[in-house]
């Protein structure tokens, strides 16, 4: 089979399982435009609406700033604990989005001063600004080692470090930073687990409404569109604008540090500590206060054990697929064969964008017909979800490392005659053993926290634990929900934190 | 007018020593060319000099002022009145031909006349008239190399540091820039410390040619030819 | 690793692969009281219970939806309803089959469809929780309208649960005219709109509110927790409407796959025994069995006035009224 062949099969795989249940239901809404104005003319349409909007550039700008800030004294001083500081703003994103939020009402209750600033904007954008704080700092990290230490000292030379910092080193980490914003935009415009602990009316809880409560199909699937538009939005800013934007990476063997003055160093460090356990200590501690004793703990493990060992395997063995297609995916978009590699790229780019409830609900439309009811009765279904949603991810971490690999090495072996899949087999499988190792775990945790896509299409009686945690929300004990937020918890963090030591045992033999 | 004395310098996480006792004095307006494989220590005594790091033991001393001893810096680089030219060049590739030009003279608040004056007579003296706008991606590596070595002098240092700066030109234009140094140099009189590991380069280029070897120097020689 | 994946893929596969001895049962009771009730059948009758349930107030998964969505290609067999108003619509959407359970026998016609295609039991009634301290206390729906209680009382989203049925059910019973009137004189009497019923008890027990028509779930959890309130079932006098019931409701899927074990989890659904343990459990529903003990802070049906309304037309009418609820909402 040729490269070219073998492309196109895998793009076809793509674009059948996730791509056409979007463009299906985009066809089935034309004609139906007359819905979509009535629904933006009721007032709490176009209320959500704007709170999404409003929530969501709010969200993103804080985040923005402040986690390019966290980002930079991270990467760029010789403050001490950096990783520990690193490792608790992480925390919450290894989560599903609503725990935190539960911790909140834990620690505030429901009624009371804090507990009214918390059911609403501040509350939801505290949230969700502790959640995705780490994207632009790990986005920033990762750009800062790519800087050519160079470029700063030569303006060193020139000027301080304040304007080292503004003029060079900032404008050059400028397109992650813009990535960051609009990552962080499209997934706090699709989030509403958050908004509905703490009763806050956002557009996609709109459209879930309109799915769920009215039984209206055509509804849910015009409210959609506006969110699709703005997915199509920041797929067009992505591809045509910041593509050109990201100057090429390369690693150097140093960074460019900033020494601060020892006092400096001492306040910088008290004060991240301080934000980071406020945001992320403080609502665990509201979990485990509400929990109170160890039998509890064991009440809820026993409940939940059946959707928790359904969480493990579906993660586990569905990150192990996934790591295979993004190795695939990878590969096809790295080797820019004509038009296909572009195709792939932004089918994934656009599947990681739309918001899931759009994507759930559009693969319940396509993969609910009679005569392929295999998929929709079985956890295929659910897999065809993660797999639309998070196979970017893993496939531009994989892309990342081939670009770091020198084309000789490809080179010497086409000299000896070696095809595209001994290439692949001998070239690229074994200098990627690493990323493969970091991409099942992103994967792994990624569908460890998913709910949203889950609870949409999950067959019955194979519920996960976030599911299963939202389910007991309505009337569940609240000493109950608070252990299996804990277990959610540990599940996600013991595997990490393996993880990390394997990688770091590794690194140091 | 820079002098290094008895200077020592190594990693803070490594014990191998990078310079060994190092004693080296540089005069106003002189050409000194140090020469020696990859690995001698000769881009540390331009990083030393520059400012960017410390000696571990030992002084140096900018006119007889002591700017950095026994792993103290008492000088940041923007301070020390010196310009360098890297390697890799290090041009900004978010700021055009104009804006990498015209970096030094902004930082030193100069009035907006008198740089873009400035900016036009260093970019013609580096033959590049009518490059203001260009990108910096869209240049030759000789052009790269004249917009690096226009940024350099445009702020008038007294002295510059070059580190192997031709090393990835083809010979014809290396010879034609390394001609267009030296000219410059004596023009524009600023000190030379000029690091490469060719010794066609360095008997063109230094009225002092330096040899290192593993941190220390083996040889100083009086260029004749000069 | 292509054999890996292999075996992952065949994993997958086989996981959701239907069993013999199965059913599969949609269900929008609270998770929380309804699994141990499937649990004990599963024990009971070795039948494998593969079920779907709602997550918070209907307004997520809403597994309405999915019966909506697969009427083509049905997944379940049972569909188990915490209120009567879903069945209506989906009876009326041709999703049912008709099923006369045996356990049907002594539950009253009004919480049962004419046709057999669900039946209520175990039920919720709505009543108002009451704060301790409140000096005016209500003892009628209608007292959201009354001037002295202004500001005084919190009504849940008209646009979702129980709260719809309740104003959809005041409309079939007062006739719209009436309805609206009294709609228009609870805005002006300024009562405040949570976004939940267990929103509206947490501000009554609070005091921030003095009243609020919630279901009885609600204001028995606050009470059972110490929280100084109290309840009145509202409406109770001669000649006054009654207080709504919203039972539970259970249904038989049309081409349901399993339908001889669905029939029998409807009937266990139905029996006496489901309802006792309904009414011990946290959720307290009344029983709609005769004889069958009931939560003990509340009273039994037999002794409640109950509003006399046809749950079918109750459904057609929370349709039709859901635009003008939406303006009322917005005004």
């Amino acid at each position: 089979m040729s490269q070219k062949l073998f492309s196109w099969i895998v793009f076809t795989i793509i674009f059948f399982i996730c791509v056409s249940p979007v463009a299906v239901m985009v066809i089935e809404a034309i004609g139906k435009e007359d819905i979509l104005i009535q629904l933006l003319h009721s007032k709490e349409s176009l209320d959500s609406f704007f709170n999404s909007l409003i929530l969501s550039v709010f969200v993103s700008f804080m985040t923005t700033l402040i986690g390019t800030l966290v980002g930079l004294i991270l990467g760029k001083t010789n403050i001490s604990l950096k990783k520990a500081i690193l490792f608790l703003m992480l925390i919450p994103l290894l989560l599903p989005p609503y725990i935190l939020a539960l911790g909140w009402v834990d620690m505030l209750g429901v009624v009371g001063f804090f507990s009214e600033l918390l059911f609403g904007f501040l509350g939801v954008s505290l949230v969700l600004f502790t959640l995705y704080l780490p994207i632009p700092v790990l986005f920033v990290l990762f750009y800062l080692k790519h800087i050519n230490p160079h470029l700063e000292e030569a303006a060193y030379i020139y000027c301080d470090k304040k304007y080292v910092l503004s003029r060079v080193t900032i404008p050059l980490i400028l397109p992650s930073i813009i990535l960051s914003f609009l990552l962080v935009f499209i997934l706090s415009f699709g989030e509403y687990s958050v908004a509905n602990v703490l009763r806050y009316s956002v557009f996609p809880l709109e459209s879930f409404v309109q799915f769920s409560a009215f039984y209206n199909f055509d509804g849910a699937i015009m409210m959609a569109m506006p969110m699709l538009l703005i997915a199509l939005f920041v797929l067009f800013i992505e591809q045509f604008y910041l593509e050109k934007r990201i100057f090429k990476y390369k690693s150097f063997d140093y960074i460019h540090i900033f020494k601060l003055e020892n006092n400096q160093k001492i306040y910088i460090v008290a004060i991240m500590i301080f934000c980071a356990f406020f945001m992320v200590v403080v609502p665990f501690w509201g979990l485990f206060s509400k929990i109170g004793s160890v039998d509890i703990f064991l009440i809820a493990f026993v409940k939940c054990l059946d959707s928790l060992l359904h969480s493990l395997l579906f993660a586990s063995v569905s990150a192990t697929i996934l790591t295979f297609f993004a190795f695939i995916a990878a590969y096809i978009v790295y080797s820019k064969v004509f038009l296909v590699s572009k195709l792939i790229d932004m089918s994934l780019i656009f599947l990681f964008i739309v918001p899931s409830t759009v994507l759930g609900i559009a693969l319940i439309l396509f993969w609910n017909r009679p005569w392929i009811d295999f998929v929709y009765t079985s956890v295929l279904i659910v897999f065809f979800g993660y797999f639309a949603k998070y196979l970017f991810l893993g496939s531009k971490l994989i892309q990342h490392r081939f670009t770091q690999m020198p084309y000789s090495m490809v080179e010497a072996a086409m000299i000896f005659g070696a095809d595209w899949k001994k290439i692949l087999k001998y070239i690229f499988l074994p200098a990627s053993y690493k990323v493969l190792g970091v991409v099942f775990i992103v994967f792994y945790i990624f569908i460890l926290r998913e709910n949203t896509i889950t609870m949409l299409v999950y067959p019955p009686g194979y519920e996960t634990l976030p599911v299963y945690i939202v389910t007991q929300m309505a009337n569940g004990k609240e000493e109950i929900i608070a252990a299996l937020c804990i277990i959610m918890t540990l599940s996600a963090l013991i595997p990490f934190l393996l993880a990390m030591m394997l990688f770091r045992k590794k690194e140091r033999a | 007018m820079i002098s290094i004395e008895d200077v020592y310098f190594n990693h803070l996480d490594e014990s191998k020593e990078i310079l060994k006792g190092l004693n080296l004095q540089i005069k106003s307006a002189q050409r000194v060319v140090i020469i020696g494989a990859s690995g001698s220590g000769k881009t540390t005594i331009l990083r030393l000099i520059a400012g960017f790091i410390a000696p571990t033991k030992g002084l140096i001393k900018f006119d007889e002022v002591i700017i950095a001893k026994d792993a103290k810096s008492y000088l940041p680089p923007y301070k020390r009145g010196i310009s360098m030219v890297f390697q890799d060049l290090a041009l900004w590739p978010h700021m055009n031909v104009e804006e990498n030009v015209a970096f030094g003279l902004k930082m030193k608040n100069i009035p907006k006349n008198q740089i873009n004056e400035d900016v036009k007579r260093y970019l013609s003296m580096v033959d590049l008239q009518n490059y203001n706008y260009k990108r910096i991606e869209n240049l030759s590596g000789g052009e790269q190399q004249r917009v690096a070595l226009a940024r350099a002098l445009i702020v008038k240092p007294k002295i510059v540091l070059m580190d192997e700066p031709l090393s990835s030109l083809d010979e014809d234009l290396n010879k034609q820039l390394r001609r267009k140094i030296v000219s410059l140099q004596k023009k524009l009189g600023f000190s030379l410390l000029y690091v490469t590991h060719n010794k066609e380069e360095a008997k063109e280029i230094g009225e002092r040619i330096i040899v290192m070897k593993d941190g220390v120097i083996r040889e100083k020689v009086e260029n004749v030819r000069l | 690793m292509s054999r890996i994946i292999l075996i992952c893929l065949l994993s997958f596969l086989t996981l959701g692969a239907s069993q013999n001895g199965s059913v599969t049962v949609y269900v929008s009771q609270d998770q929380v009281f309804s699994e141990p009730i499937l649990k004990d059948f599963e024990k009971e009758t070795g039948i494998k219970v593969k079920a779907l349930y709602d997550s918070e107030e209907s307004k997520s998964t809403g597994v309405m939806n999915r019966l909506l969505a697969e009427k083509r290609n049905p997944q379940a067999d049972i569909y188990w309803a915490n209120e009567p108003i879903r069945a209506e619509i989906l009876r009326n959407r041709g999703i049912l089959a008709p099923y006369k359970s045996p356990n049907a026998k002594g539950i009253d016609k009004v919480f049962k469809s004419s046709d057999n295609t669900w039946c209520g039991f175990s039920a919720r009634v709505r009543l108002f929780i009451v704060h301790k301290d409140a000096i005016m206390k209500p003892y009628s729906v209608m007292d959201y309208a009354n001037s002295a209680l202004e500001g005084k009382g919190v009504i849940a989203n008209p646009l979702f649960g129980t709260s719809t049925s309740h104003i959809s059910a005041l409309f079939t019973y007062l006739g719209e005219k009436t309805a609206k009137a009294f709609m228009k004189k609870m805005k002006i009497n300024n009562i405040a709109i949570s976004t939940s019923n267990g929103e509206s008890a947490d501000f009554v027990a609070s005091g921030k509110y003095d009243f609020a028509l919630v279901d009885s779930d609600d204001a028995i959890s606050r009470l059972r927790s110490g929280k100084p309130v109290e309840f009145i079932y509202p409406d109770q006098k001669d000649r006054q409407m009654g207080v709504f019931v919203v039972p539970n409701a259970v249904m038989l899927i049309k081409g349901a796959k399993h339908s001889t074990n669905a029939k029998k989890l409807f009937d266990y659904l139905l029996s006496r025994d489901t309802e006792a343990k309904l009414a011990k459990a946290d959720c307290a529903q009344i029983p709609l069995h005769k004889g069958v003990e009931g939560p003990k802070e509340l009273k039994s049906i037999s002794d409640l006035r109950v509003m006399q309304v046809d749950y079918a037309q109750v459904a057609k009418e929370m349709v039709k009224i859901q635009p003008y609820l939406k303006d009322w909402l917005a005004k």
